[in-house]
């Protein structure tokens, strides 16, 4: 048996291509040592080498194929996922949705925690008073959170607009609260706020948002406002006391 | 001499690859706004993102695009949204709509395809009356539009009526809708409830 049939037989039954080829080149050197060693012929040495069908079934015992059908599926499969993922960070790319880009939302919830409510300011306030908040709620997986409620004013004369800042943790990741179509009505005790008569910002990632309606077109002797949240059985109300304000 | 680094086993290579992609996966479903598979489930998210509950009354139709059209009805809100397959994915858009006390018409804003057609289906508008009276049996639609007027009797469906409305073909055979059957600030009706013996129970118009 010449070294070519030995090497091959030796190998036959190692299934998985790579393997075989790997220990083909050790099996080759291993027979290359032997014979510089020895000074053997190819044959001499092949026969000294040992029984190739006996190896043959130890090596195709140890190299068990499936697990390098896995490995190779496994990298076929870490390379479809980037190759869809480089491809969509192209397309958001060439489309103009650079907001959708990873860390850009993350982004622009931290920026937002510093003031959302301040968003929506109109110039700097002429009057401005703070009220009293801190209530909380849990509804449909949302804990919903009044951080803060400003009533401002920005010329002589003119409407006061209240502001309020809301702190919504959702249970589900990426299920941010559709503030503008979760809350169902808006009334003061001296009569109904029109919903045109308001405006919202709202900033999220992850489980967490943050949110700020602005309120106008309200009675100026108003003592309170309240907010609906939800409906049928998950509704609440915020209620924002508009005579409290909070202690400086 | 730097000590050369162990190769790392099979098993763990494949382990790590199967971790990778599924945080690639993962990234890749975050960029696309983590869309939905099915139709249904994007619906109840954007219900659950409005805070509406489960729904109470499910009616779903066929538009004469072949799409699924779904009017939901929990307590005091109404949903209606249209199936749109997206690039992959299966995207609902809602709209919402808070009932006041009483009945009330919903129109669906595009043509479906009407139920006792035999062969060739053809479209026709629908209309939804929800929050029906206690005790209603029947209902009738009196719609006036741009096309003249058209009487149509309710088709029961869980707690509301639905009600299929067409034009009479013209001379050559065909029928053509315009917006007026599809936009509520377009058309003007009646619409009168009755109980088991044909009395009137009540009547509202718009």
């Amino acid at each position: 048996m010449n070294k070519k049939d030995w090497l091959d037989t030796a190998t036959k039954k190692i299934y998985f291509r790579p393997d075989r080829k790997a220990v083909r080149r050790e099996l080759e050197a291993h027979f290359e040592d032997l014979r510089e060693a020895s000074g053997l012929e190819a044959e001499a040495a092949a026969a000294a080498m040992g029984d190739p069908e006996a190896i043959a079934e130890e090596l195709g015992r140890l190299h068990r194929p499936w697990l390098g059908y896995l490995w190779r599926l496994s990298q076929l499969m870490l390379l479809g996922a980037a190759a869809v993922y480089c491809l969509l960070l192209v397309l958001l790319v060439w489309r103009g949705r650079a907001d959708l880009l990873p860390g850009h939302q993350l982004c622009r919830y931290l920026q937002a925690d510093a003031g959302t409510m301040a968003a929506l300011y109109e110039g700097p306030a002429l009057e401005e008073r703070e009220l009293r908040t801190g209530t909380a709620f849990k509804i449909g997986g949302y804990m919903i959170c009044n951080d803060r409620a400003v009533c401002r004013r920005v010329k002589e004369g003119e409407d006061w607009h209240l502001y309020i800042d809301l702190d919504v943790t959702s249970s589900r990741w990426e299920e941010p609260l559709d503030c503008w179509n979760a809350v169902s009505g808006f009334r003061t005790d001296v009569g109904r706020v029109e919903k045109g008569s308001c405006s919202l910002v709202s900033v999220n990632w992850g489980f967490w948002q943050k949110c700020a309606f602005e309120l106008w077109d309200f009675p100026e002797d108003a003592a309170w406002v309240e907010l609906d949240f939800g409906f049928g059985e998950l509704r609440r109300t915020l209620h924002i006391d508009l005579t409290e304000e909070a202690e400086p | 001499m730097k000590k050369k680094r162990a190769p790392w086993p099979r098993w763990a290579k494949v382990a790590r690859n199967i971790l990778l992609t599924a945080l690639l996966a993962l990234l890749a479903w975050d960029m696309w706004g983590w869309p939905s598979l099915s139709f249904r489930a994007d619906l109840r998210r954007a219900e659950r993102r409005m805070l509406i509950p489960e729904p109470e009354t499910v009616v779903e139709l066929k538009l004469t695009y072949g799409n699924p059209y779904r009017i939901e009805l929990s307590g005091d809100v109404a949903v209606m949204a249209m199936y749109v397959r997206g690039s992959f994915f299966s995207n609902a858009y809602p709209t919402r709509y808070i009932l006041g006390k009483g009945p009330a018409l919903l129109c669906v804003p595009f043509p479906v395809v009407s139920p006792d057609e035999a062969g060739q289906p053809l479209g026709c508008a629908a209309y939804v009356a929800v929050q029906p009276p206690e005790g209603s049996a029947s209902a009738v639609l009196t719609l006036h539009n741009e096309d003249g007027s058209f009487t149509a009797e309710g088709v029961p469906e869980e707690s509301a009526f639905l009600f299929y409305a067409r034009p009479q073909p013209d001379r050559d055979g065909y029928v053509s809708m315009g917006e007026s059957w599809f936009r509520p600030e377009m058309f003007t009706y009646e619409l009168a409830f009755y109980d088991k013996e044909g009395r009137i129970l009540q009547e509202i118009s718009g």
